[in-house]
Order: C-alpha cells, then sequence, then structure tokens
C-alpha cells in the first residue's frame, strides 16, 4: 500500500467501527505511594469492562530495550499520572461517568515540588565517566570559572494525540497506531495476547509532522488495548486526550550541569570538567543512548588538554520522558554555550575568539571527511551577516555604563553559540538498525519500504525526489510504503539510528545499486535491493559514536524595554553546514520550526506543576514570531545531514545570552519568562 | 432539536441536541473527517470551517448556531476552483502543512481574499495568526499567502489560472 494513496488510514482519531468500544485510563492522582483501595460501583453501565493490573498477571509490562515499565500501577504508583485502571466502554459518554465514578484511594508519600526537588532521593540509572590528561597537572591551578546550569521539560505537540485502534476479528488483530517504531508494537502485541506474529497485522497511522516522542510509549497503549479486545472479542480505540497527551506522553528530560575550565592566555583551555546529570522520570528505557550522547558533544565539541565528563541519568518523579529532537545535546550545550559566554565576557574577549581557540577543528574534520576546518568559515560569514562582533562590544559597552550613564527606553542584547547535531547513533546496531528495502518489476515505477514515516509531506517529498532523481524517473512513479513483515525493513526505531536524512542516504544508496542491476538485468525484470545504516558505517573513518556531525552557529538579538522589560527578540539568525541540501524549502521550513519550538522551551514559564492545569499547548501565532534568517554554508561533505535537530541546540544559549547583556544578568537557568525578565531588570534599576 | 441547514451545498435536516459542538456534530454524525479536532478551546485553528462564508472555529459553535446557516467544510471546499489554486500554489512553493492545520490556513487565506482588507503584510498576518500548529513555515506560509491573494484579487496577470480551468 502507498502511503500517499489514500488507501491508508491517516489518524487513529479518525477511525470509527460499528460496535467498538472505547477506551480510557484512570490515572494516579498523586505522585507517589501505594494504592491502598479501588472502590468500582457495582452496577456499572451495561458493556464497561475495567481492568486492572491484576487482570494482566505476569504480563502487566512491556520490555524496552531490556527495561521491564509496568503497563498499570499494581501496589505503588510512581508518577502522577501513572494509568491505575483500563476502562472499556461503547459509548465516550459511558466513558466518562465510569471514570467519575470509581475511587481509589491512596497512601501518599510526598507532593512533588519540582523535579530538583529531591536530588538525594533519586536512583542513578546509568552513569558515565571519562578522564583524558595529556601528563600535565593542570589540577594545580584554579579554574577560571565554574559555573551551574538548569534546563527544563519541553513537552511534545502532536496535532494528533497518541492513539491506537484495534480490529478484532477472530482470524487475527489488526492494530493501527501512531508509533515510529511499529517492530516494537507488534513484538509487544505478539507477547500480550499471545497470539502468533501471522495473527497481528500492525499498520502505522501517520505519526506527528516530524519523527519523534512516539516511540515506545504507543506500545504501552498497543498492549492494553490488544489485551482488553482479545479479552473482550470487541474493536477497541484508545486515544489520549489532548490533556493526557501533553501531561504524560514523552518529554525532553531536564538537565543539571556544573562547568568548570582553566584557561590560557592563549585562550585555550587547560582543563575543562564537565559534571551532568539528567532527569529521566519515572522510566526511561534509553538512559545509556541518552548520556553518552551528551558525553559525545563533552568529549568531542570543545578540546583540552585535561578533559573530566561525569553524566548520568537518574530517575525522578515526573512521567516517563522520551526522545526529542537531538536527544540530549540541545541541553548539553545550552549549559556549554552560555559558560562559553560567560567565561567570554570574564575574560573581556569576544566570543568567536574564545571558541575559535577553543573548538575541536580536527573531529569535525574527522566525522564529515571534510579538509577544510568549517567552524572559522561558519563564524567568519554569520559575522559578516549579523555584524555581530561591533554590536556585541557596543552592547558590552552599555550594559557596563548603564546604571551611571544616558537614561535609555530600549536596552539591547546580543547573543552567539555554536553546537552541531549528531546524526545516525551508532549503538545496538543489531536491534535500532535502520534498513530501507527498494523493489521495482519496471523501469518507471519503484517502491520504498522503511520502518516508519512521518506524517510530514516534505519528507516524503524529499525521500520520493531522491530517489527519482538518481533513477531518472518521475518521483509520482515512487511509492513509499511501510513494511508490515516481521523481517528487515520492520526494523527501527525510526529516530535512534535512522533520522530522515540517514534514511535518505540508503534510499540514494539503493536507488544508485537499482540503476546498476537494471543495466545488468535488465529494465523491466523484478529488481530489490535493500540497504542498511551499517552501509554507511563503512565511510566512518574513525569509530565515532554518531556517523556525522551537522554543523551550526546562531545569533539571537533582542531589545528588552527599559520602563516595562518587556522581552523582544528582534532575530535570530543561524548559518548552517548540514552538507548536501535536497530541497531548500523544505530544509528551511524545519530549521524554522525547530527555531520557533526552541525559543517556546527557553522562554516559557512553566513549572510541569503549572502544567496540570493545562490542556492546550501553547505555539505561538504568525504575528508573534520573529524575523529568522537561515544560511546554508555550503561544504564539501558530499552528502546530507541532519537539519531537524540543530536550532535547539542553538538557540536557548544564544538568547538567554542576548537577554543577559541586555538586563544585565549572568542567567544560568531556563526558561526565562517575561516575569523573570522584570523581576530582575526591577531589581537592577 | 431539529436543525435544517445546508452543508457543503446540499441541504439537510438533522435531530440533535442543540449544545452538542458543530465539529462533533459533522465528524460523528456527517463523517467528515478532514475537520480535525483538537484543543476544543477555539484557540488552534484546526477545526475551521466557512458558516456562511467566514471562517468559524467549530469547536466552540454550538449545533443551533446552525440553523438556517450555510456551512462549508474541507470536504465542500475542496471542490472548488479557488481550493485548486490555493493548493496549487502550496506545492509549487514545496509548503505542506498537516492534515490538521491545512484546512484552517486554507480558510484563512479564502476569507482574507474575499474581505475588503488591504493586502498588507500587517493585516495578512493578523488574518493567518488564528493557526497554532509546529507543521511549517509561518514566513513561507506568509509569502505564499501574499502571493496567492495577490492574484486572486486580480492584481496580477493570472495565465496559471487559465491553464487549470481548463483542465
Amino acid at each position: 500500500m502507498n502511503i500517499d494513496s489514500g488507501d491508508y488510514p491517516d489518524y487513529v482519531s479518525d477511525i470509527r467501527k460499528e460496535g467498538m468500544l472505547y477506551a480510557g485510563f484512570l490515572r494516579s492522582k498523586i505522585t507517589e505511594g501505594r494504592i491502598r483501595r479501588i472502590k468500582i460501583p457495582e452496577n456499572l453501565p451495561k458493556g464497561v469492562s475495567v481492568f486492572q493490573a491484576g487482570d494482566l498477571d505476569t504480563k502487566n509490562f512491556i520490555t524496552v530495550n531490556k527495561l521491564r515499565i509496568p503497563l498499570l500501577a499494581a501496589k505503588e504508583v510512581r508518577y502522577r499520572g501513572e494509568p491505575v485502571l483500563l476502562i472499556t466502554a461503547p459509548t465516550k459518554e459511558d466513558l466518562k461517568l465510569v471514570r467519575e465514578s470509581i475511587e481509589i484511594e491512596y497512601k501518599e508519600k510526598e507532593m512533588l515540588e519540582s523535579v530538583f526537588s529531591d536530588l538525594n532521593g533519586q536512583t542513578v540509572l546509568y552513569q558515565t565517566l571519562y578522564t583524558e590528561n595529556d601528563g600535565e597537572q593542570p589540577e594545580a591551578t584554579e579554574p577560571t570559572l565554574m559555573s551551574s546550569f538548569n534546563t527544563p521539560i519541553q513537552e511534545h505537540f502532536y496535532p494528533d494525540s497518541q492513539g491506537v485502534f484495534i480490529e478484532y476479528t477472530p482470524a487475527r488483530l489488526k492494530v493501527i497506531i501512531s508509533s515510529e517504531w511499529p517492530k516494537h508494537v507488534k513484538e509487544t502485541v505478539k507477547y500480550i495476547t499471545g497470539l502468533p506474529g501471522e495473527k497481528v497485522m500492525v499498520m502505522p497511522a501517520k505519526s506527528s509532522p516530524t519523527f519523534d516522542g512516539k516511540i515506545w510509549q504507543p506500545s504501552i497503549l498497543a498492549a492494553l488495548a490488544s489485551f482488553a479486545a482479545v479479552r473482550l472479542k470487541k474493536s477497541i480505540k484508545l486515544v489520549l486526550s489532548k490533556q493526557e497527551d501533553i501531561l504524560y506522553s514523552g518529554k525532553r528530560a531536564p538537565g543539571l550541569f556544573f562547568i568548570d575550565a582553566g584557561i590560557e592566555e592563549s585562550l585555550k583551555f587547560r582543563s575543562l570538567n564537565f559534571s551532568f546529570t539528567y532527569f529521566c522520570g519515572a522510566y526511561f528505557p534509553f538512559t545509556k543512548e541518552m548520556i553518552e550522547t551528551a558525553a559525545f558533544g563533552a568529549r568531542y565539541f570543545y578540546k583540552s588538554p585535561s578533559l573530566k565528563i561525569r553524566g548520568e541519568a537518574c530517575s525522578s518523579k515526573a512521567p516517563p520522558t522520551d526522545f526529542f529532537s537531538g536527544i540530549s545535546l540541545p541541553q548539553f550545550f545550552f549549559a556549554t554555550e552560555m559558560f562559553m559566554n560567560r567565561l567570554a565576557k570574564a575574560k573581556e574577549v569576544s566570543p568567536i575568539e574564545l571558541r575559535l581557540a577553543n573548538l575541536n577543528h580536527a573531529f569535525f574534520r574527522n566525522i564529515n571527511h571534510e579538509k577544510k576546518d568549517i567552524f572559522p568559515i561558519l563564524l567568519a560569514d554569520l559575522n559578516n551577516k549579523t555584524d555581530f562582533t561591533r554590536k556585541y562590544a557596543a552592547y558590552e559597552h552599555m550594559r557596563k555604563k548603564k546604571s551611571s550613564a544616558f537614561p535609555v527606553s530600549v536596552i539591547h542584547g546580543i547573543g552567539l553559540s555554536t553546537a552541531f547535531q549528531a546524526n545516525g547513533l551508532n549503538m545496538n546496531k543489531g536491534r535500532f538498525n535502520q534498513v530501507v528495502r527498494m523493489s521495482s518489476t519496471d523501469e518507471k515505477t519503484v517502491k520504498i519500504t522503511v520502518a516508519s514515516i512521518p506524517g510530514s509531506r516534505e519528507t516524503r517529498s524529499v525521500w520520493k525526489e531522491s530517489a527519482a532523481s538518481v533513477l531518472g524517473i518521475s518521483a509520482k512513479n515512487v511509492a513509499l510504503s511501510y513494511s508490515f513483515s516481521d523481517d528487515a525493513a520492520a526494523n527501527g526505531p525510526a529516530l535512534l539510528s535512522g533520522n530522515i536524512s540517514t534514511i535518505n542516504r540508503l534510499i540514494k544508496l539503493c536507488a544508485a545499486e537499482m540503476k546498476e542491476k537494471r543495466n545488468t538485468h535488465g529494465r523491466n525484470c523484478e529488481i530489490t535491493v535493500e540497504k542498511t545504516s551499517s552501509d554507511l558505517q563503512a565511510r566512518n573513518r574513525k569509530k565515532y559514536l554518531y556517523t556525522s556531525a551537522t554543523c551550526g552557529a546562531a545569533v539571537v538579538e533582542v531589545s528588552v524595554k527599559f520602563l516595562t522589560m518587556e522581552l523582544i527578540i528582534e532575530k535570530v539568525t543561524l548559518i548552517i553546514d548540514c552538507g548536501y541540501v535536497n530541497n531548500r524549502a523544505v530544509a528551511r521550513q524545519k530549521i524554522e520550526n525547530a527555531v520557533i519550538q526552541s525559543i517556546l522551551w527557553a522562554t516559557r514559564d512553566e513549572s510541569y506543576q503549572n502544567l496540570i492545569n493545562e490542556s492546550l499547548f501553547y505555539y505561538p501565532g504568525i504575528d508573534r514570531i520573529p524575523e529568522i534568517e537561515i544560511i546554508f554554508c555550503s561544504s564539501e561533505t558530499g552528502f546530507e545531514k541532519g537539519i531537524g535537530e540543530i536550532a535547539y541546540s542553538l538557540i536557548p544559549a544564544a538568547l538567554l545570552s542576548a537577554i543577559g547583556q541586555a538586563i544585565n544578568k549572568d542567567l544560568k537557568d531556563m526558561p526565562i519568562s517575561n516575569e523573570r525578565i522584570f523581576n530582575i531588570g526591577e531589581a537592577e534599576k | 432539536m431539529i436543525i435544517p441547514f445546508t452543508l457543503n451545498g446540499e441541504k439537510t435536516v438533522i435531530d440533535i441536541p442543540g449544545t452538542k459542538r458543530v465539529i462533533d456534530v459533522l465528524r460523528e454524525n456527517f463523517g467528515l473527517q478532514k475537520t480535525k479536532a483538537s484543543c476544543y478551546q477555539g484557540a488552534c485553528g484546526n477545526c475551521s470551517i466557512l458558516l456562511d462564508g467566514h471562517i468559524v472555529s467549530s469547536c466552540t459553535l454550538p449545533a443551533f448556531e446552525l440553523k438556517d446557516r450555510t456551512v462549508l467544510t474541507a470536504e465542500g471546499y475542496m471542490k472548488t476552483e479557488e481550493y485548486r489554486r490555493i493548493d496549487r500554489a502550496f506545492n509549487e512553493n514545496s509548503y505542506y502543512p498537516c492534515d490538521f492545520c491545512r484546512w484552517g490556513k486554507i480558510f484563512a487565506i479564502h476569507e482574507f481574499i474575499n474581505s475588503e482588507e488591504n493586502s498588507s503584510t500587517e493585516s495578512l498576518t493578523q488574518a493567518l495568526k488564528g493557526n497554532q500548529c509546529n507543521c511549517t513555515s509561518p514566513s513561507l506560509l506568509l509569502s505564499i499567502a501574499e502571493q496567492i491573494i495577490k492574484n486572486e484579487r486580480g492584481t496580477n496577470p493570472r495565465p496559471e489560472y487559465e491553464h487549470i480551468s481548463r483542465k
């Protein structure tokens, strides 16, 4: 089936079937404690069923990346919002009534104040340590600067809430689900229901416009809904409400960072120490991938003769986290780039100069197979475009003089950051390998089969155009399809090792091989070729954790009204080396979106506690979006690199540095709200 | 409550609770799934429909408001020539909003085309600000909408439109 042909289910929320049951959760209202009693009314409406953990017996869990995650809370609840009961009912109204009529008594341990409120009580889930020393003893000298930084959660926004539809027939279960890892959904449903593989068919519905955040949590929905479907012999639709989706679907994990560094007169580091903790919520199956990714950034972005890295993932009492664009690098780069800007300020040097002295140029040459150093080019171009150096010096002058000199109605600030986006994770290849299969029976059409396809038509069009351009056919004759089988192309998940650009590279490799085979085998015979992300590794001269790195730098300019301390983001300028750009219009849209979402992450004044009362994700209207300029830097890299994540790493640090300069305050924590700016500004006045 | 109204060009009568949300009426009673339910607060623009030719959020509109009025949903508007021209402009610029926000954006452009508003960027920005979605680029939407409105209002020559109508 072709995803664009209309024979696919679009969204789970659109599916309706005669006789189906609606399913929903009753969730824990407390953060941590024991379930004392569940009081279910005896006279439930006809056709209503309530399932508890005990009903699932020994199968009340799913396994993700070797971690067992409970489906329904049994005796203990570990976070506010943890599912305790699954309710099915013939109508949505019945479901609501039953939800309201059930009482759960808890013995509560303590209320959640913040994810940082109880650091001593957290369990360390994964830890990494790394030390590099060239034999000198830099520890003898005091560090030039030490600082700590906090980053908050970031909620995913999906237009379509997470959900699953199970079509039950005695012959088989059809699972229609919005998931980036259909293979895992199938394995989970097989396990929970005890059905053989041929009786379980997983059909991915369209996922969110971008990849992300639907990696393992959809498997929980699929497991519970399929269990109920088999038990009741009915089709089941389980779709989270908007509020549930925002509150409990996977989020970006908060981070806490301590950085200290010693610096020479030449501006080069003599020592650099990172210590960071990511708070992963009650459950997170990818702690190793998360911490090693952050450590990868710490190890390679800047170079120092003495380097120490201590990173850990801790559990917390928040809902489980999931991967978000950039995995753990955006949190790391916020802290590191804020630190660099503070260091530049302390040493009274240009932030560009400081970075150029310490960036690990050799690493970027190696991982991207380039001869030229990319960051000097990026920073020179960005400086020319934004006039950064002059404006920075002028605003610094104003900042120092502000309290005593001439009054101004508007104060300005400018901030810079640099970062990279890591593409193609080289870890757990057996489980997470990404596969693209291409088949054709004639010279005009091809079918591409992949594990998961995002809802974004831009991405699909880029993939089709890539195949079409290599094969010399029209993009209209390229069909995209999910794999429904248990074999290679049903692997995944989509994000961990196979982001959009990685899959695009695999599509091109497949197309090139198919073209060659057509020449030797004949143009109208059946040809199938397959490529995996391992095929890209052959180019990797040194084995890094990731296959390539997208490099970028950003400047954010802000103004703050002196009287009201109202923040205005004047302009955001990004320069990015993402290798070959398939479609600039599409690439710009992806990056622009990431810029807007990263501004939201950096400026929203939402703690988890406040968000409980919200059911609406705030996304700014077109009238509240700053001017965004995106410059693509042409590098020697012949292949495409990812673009969707780097803005999350670049923008927050540049933005908060600019605000800090404007209001004369060293900011350390996100988010920075208008209220915080007002309070700081008033104190400074 | 018995509510007669015109839906996508056809006269219809429905007997439903008058306070039922129009979004639910369209999706559940008429199976018109292109109108998407999202925030249920009239904030995101995903449930936009045209009521007597004007864009409204159907999630905050009670069904009794439909009485003797004309509703055009995505399914009905798709059959118009104006839609084909807008869709073509989107495709030519590689602008592919997702299925959730797409119709809110298209209806906002439709409303602007048929309004007395001047074509300044500021007023167009105001007209388009009611759509909250993270799927595509706001600046690209603005530039494409400007181009569409110029063409639709006849300030530019329209050779491509003649081409479309011949099809």
